[in-house]
């Protein structure tokens, strides 16, 4: 599914969050938004996501506007993951991830057990959430989103408590979703995964795009400096790229 | 409770429920000589059987109201009374018997109730605001609810009338007996129009476990669904409280009771509320009648004699959650 923004201006309060963003968000790949806190990064997924109406501007989804999809229609074409991560009931981890079959009001069993088996999970199953550790839970919140098998997948910091094998783990997941034809949405800090694993780079700046495109050209010192205040490192070793922050900018 | 057991708590209310329902038939001040059927049917289908009827139909919507609003706010200790749904009930009652309509027309009171309830529910609904959360709905409630008690207080202190300022007070403790089948027929639809609306929110209860945001993505209209909640319990709280008076602590205690043997899931926990309530409901009146059949201890008394332990409980048990 390919999400456009055009000119898209969003407002909360009197604080405009999002200004003249012009994005396109390609089919089939993994979209890496990144900036410094108070961007926009959140404002802009979650506008993607439909849980925000622009002020100002169009926001389509193949073409269609996002505004004409019915509310069921895009609980089955875009799976919203939020930075939040309450799960307001102690509930068995299996019983979270089955809350992802509700637009399709099926309870998939295949589907739960594909979702919690990706997710490294499968043991904690018949465990309530509140009982597991941050992460065991976060990846618990990413499998619910899978288990909505929706083509347009929107995760906000879905790495944020992770340790670092189930965070290449989850990335390796989203290019291979992204190769079956799934597109990928992430909101994330860690620059040198988004440099490895994405597709597709979104700088935001103070709710503006300061740069988008393929991360070899976003990625680097004259784009990032400015826009996070930090010196940065950019860097290949052993074939991997490295994007490291190395000292406040004066 | 182990997953294994599951599938047989509602089933097993259901059995429950049924067996305390016939109980309440079968129990009363006076025996039931079947061998004179005409009597015996006198007594158990004018005396009895509305009797039973509305403890099931009352406790099932203050258990299921109970279960739905505390689904709703994500918190357990949400209960029917939050919303101020019971207190317009209770107002319009009141107002009934202070001028008199509930002496010169049968229906009068419980007309009362209703019409006090369904106005609470649009002032309540009017304050929360078309796109307020939880937050606002609860703050208008309160309000209203606060609003209804010092009317309450203020019909009786300018009650000049003390017979009827003392059948305000016994009222308002909340009773199923001295019942005739005209209010059965007077409450039972609106509950269970109610009890019908709110049954139906499971799948929408369950998608806000995780949060609004995450409802929203799996299709859920919020604003749709506070409407429903509220007029849900709106039908089945305000009729309820309008033939029985308040029965407090039972749209509290039953889910919080009942939530861990479903799982902690919202959409289990409403029909296992609904039995849960009616059961409890038919439980404590049986009692009653059995340790006072002269009508000493009314209901409402009883459910809040054993409900405020158990309230007192759960702060205590929360707070032991909540510490450091």
């Amino acid at each position: 599914m390919m999400a456009r923004f055009e000119d898209v201006r969003l407002a909360l309060g009197d604080r405009a969050v999002l200004d003249a963003v012009d994005i396109t968000v390609p089919k089939g790949k993994v979209t890496a938004v990144v900036g410094p806190n108070g961007a926009g990064k959140s404002t802009l997924l979650r506008a993607c996501a439909a849980l925000l109406v622009p002020q100002h501007g169009r926001i389509t989804l193949d073409g269609r506007l996002l505004a004409a999809y019915a509310r069921a229609e895009i609980a089955r074409a875009i799976a919203y993951l939020p930075q939040e991560r309450a799960v307001h009931w102690p509930l068995a981890a299996r019983a979270v991830v089955a809350l992802g079959r509700l637009p399709h009001d099926d309870a998939n069993a295949e589907a739960i057990a594909r979702a919690l088996a990706a997710m490294d999970i499968a043991h904690l199953a018949d465990r309530p959430v509140s009982q597991l550790s941050g992460g065991e839970r976060a990846r618990v919140l990413v499998a619910r989103a899978l288990a909505q098998e929706a083509p347009l997948i929107i995760a906000d910091e879905p790495t944020a408590g992770l340790d670092p094998a189930h965070a290449l783990a989850l990335f390796t997941l989203f290019q291979r979703l992204a190769t079956e034809g799934r597109t990928i949405v992430v909101a994330l800090h860690d620059l040198s995964l988004a440099a490895r694993f994405a597709d597709h780079i979104v700088l935001l700046a103070n709710g503006r795009i300061s740069a988008t495109g393929p991360p070899g050209d976003v990625l680097t010192p004259q784009h990032l400096q400015p826009a996070f205040g930090v010196t940065m490192l950019c860097t290949i070793v052993n074939s991997l790229p490295i994007v490291a922050p190395v000292s406040t900018l004066p | 409770m182990s997953s294994a057991a599951q599938p047989y708590v509602i089933p097993g209310l259901a059995v429950l429920t049924l067996v305390l329902a016939l109980a309440s038939l079968a129990v009363g001040p006076t025996g039931v000589n079947f061998s004179d059927t005409g009597q015996a049917w006198l007594i158990l289908s004018e005396i009895r059987l509305p009797r039973t009827l509305l403890g099931v139909l009352v406790g099932a919507a203050l258990g299921l109201s109970g279960a739905a609003l505390q689904g709703y706010l994500r918190n357990p200790l949400a209960e029917p009374g939050i919303i101020g749904i019971s207190g317009g009930a209770a107002l319009g009652a009141v107002l009934a018997i202070h001028s008199g309509l509930a002496a010169s027309l049968a229906v009068g009171l419980p007309l009362g109730g209703l019409v006090g309830a369904a106005g609470a529910m649009a002032v309540v609904l009017w304050l929360a605001g078309e796109r307020g959360g939880p937050i606002t709905l609860i703050l208008a409630g309160v309000a209203v609810a606060s609003l209804t008690t010092a009317l309450i207080a203020l019909v009786l202190t300018l009650s000049q009338n003390p017979f009827a300022a003392v059948e305000i007070v016994y009222w308002l403790m909340g009773s199923l007996s001295d019942r005739s089948m005209t209010h059965v027929w007077l409450a039972a639809p609106p509950i269970l129009i109610g009890l019908a609306v709110l049954a139906r929110l499971g799948r929408d209860l369950d998608a806000l476990t995780l949060g609004e945001e995450v409802a929203a993505n799996l299709g859920t209209s919020l604003p749709h669904l506070r409407l429903l909640v509220v007029a849900g319990t709106a039908l089945a709280v305000g009729a309820a409280t309008a033939v029985s008076g308040t029965i407090g602590f039972v749209g509290l205690i039953v889910p919080h009771i009942l939530r861990p043997l479903v799982g902690h899931v919202p959409s289990r926990l409403l029909p296992a509320s609904a039995l849960g309530g009616a059961a409890l409901v038919l439980a404590s009146d049986l009692v009653l009648r059995i340790v006072s059949p002269g009508g000493g201890i009314r209901l409402g008394v009883l459910t809040a004699l054993i409900g405020t332990p158990f309230f007192v409980w759960l702060v205590v048990s929360t707070r032991r959650e909540l510490a450091p």
